[in-house]
């Protein structure tokens, strides 16, 4: 069995035996990353099925194409390319549906309408105001929120993914907040 | 700094973006600013609600469907493979057995024919299915047709 290790080097190991077909270090690899790949994407496309079977494309896309990474930027840098990538192919698929979610749409982590009291069910209206702001706004700018804000990742880190420099990350933020803010203003 | 400096980067500050000199100067400008203050919390409290939509959980079979497809593809592209090579070996031999026949076609199609006194004769050449057709022969004198 691998050893379970924390270091960016264990990704790099792994992916290096994926690329040799070893079945074993492909589930490590995607116990070590499907959480927050799924996370990503689902936050971007606002749709759980959808996320799930995009978040499967990627890691499909993973075990097929390993041997191409070549170790130059971090494997989460490479990772997370196939993820924004699969982000806005099914964004330009769904461009004449966009991803608009109402105060009513359904939402499987919502709980049902008869338990919802009192301040569950404000709480409830928020997170879809949240949400249906965040599948507003323009996919750059929705990728550099995610990335930034829900995961954590640096604008280096950001720039990395995106084929950007920080700078441009920096700015994507200001405005995407700026966005935010204005659709948001009447929840304050 | 002043105040438009500043705002534009209080993202960067609540992000820790900052190299320690640059956090400095906006540190300095918010002790002094009430409105870059004021700013500043309301971008927090944007963080905030963005904090309010939950993350998911991957569902206890996503690595059962994964190893399926990545199983699925793997028997995709075997299968692939033998019907290429065997569309492949099939237009190869039937190349090979059209010029095989075309050659011999050729072959029946015309006969070279020496007959003892030089000039042009009409031969009637046999094709393979047996019916005939006209060739012109031209001996030329000394009989020698090859």
């Amino acid at each position: 069995m691998l050893e379970r290790e924390l270091s960016p080097d264990r990704d790099v190991k792994l992916v290096r035996l994926v690329a040799g077909r070893d079945e074993a270090a492909f589930e490590e690899l995607v116990d070590r990353h499907q959480h927050s790949v799924l996370n990503t994407i689902h936050r971007y496309v606002g749709e759980y099925d959808a996320a799930a079977d995009l978040a499967q494309e990627v890691f499909v896309i993973v075990w097929n194409k390993a041997d191409r990474f070549r170790g130059q930027a971090k494997f989460s840098t490479w990772l997370y390319r196939v993820v924004v990538n699969q982000c806005l192919q099914y964004r330009r698929k769904r461009r004449r549906r966009p991803v608009v979610l109402s105060l009513d749409s359904v939402d499987p982590d919502r709980p049902p309408e008869a338990l919802q009291v009192g301040d569950g069910r404000e709480q409830a209206d928020r997170v879809a105001a949240v949400r249906q702001a965040l599948a507003r706004l323009p996919d750059r700018q929705r990728i550099a929120l995610v990335l930034s804000h829900y995961e954590g990742r640096s604008y280096a880190e950001v720039a990395g993914i995106m084929g950007t420099s920080a700078s441009s990350v920096e700015s994507l933020l200001v405005r995407a907040r700026a966005a935010l803010r204005e659709q948001l203003g009447g929840l304050r | 700094m002043n105040c438009i400096e500043v705002r534009n980067r209080l993202g960067a500050l609540l992000d820790d973006e900052f190299a320690p000199g640059v956090r400095i100067s906006v540190d300095r400008h918010l002790e002094g600013c009430a409105a870059c203050r004021a700013e500043l919390d309301r971008l927090a409290r944007l963080g905030a609600e963005l904090d309010l939509v939950p993350g998911i959980e991957p569902d206890p079979f996503f690595l059962t469907r994964l190893r399926q497809r990545v199983a699925d593809e793997r028997t995709a592209r075997r299968r692939g493979w033998w019907p290429r090579a065997a569309m492949l070996s099939g237009v190869a031999a039937g190349l090979l057995l059209a010029a095989f026949a075309g050659l011999r076609l050729g072959r029946l199609a015309y006969r070279a024919v020496a007959p003892a006194t030089s000039g042009n004769y009409l031969e009637l050449a046999d094709l393979p299915d047996g019916s005939l057709y006209e060739v012109s022969v031209t001996v030329l004198a000394g009989g020698d047709n090859n």
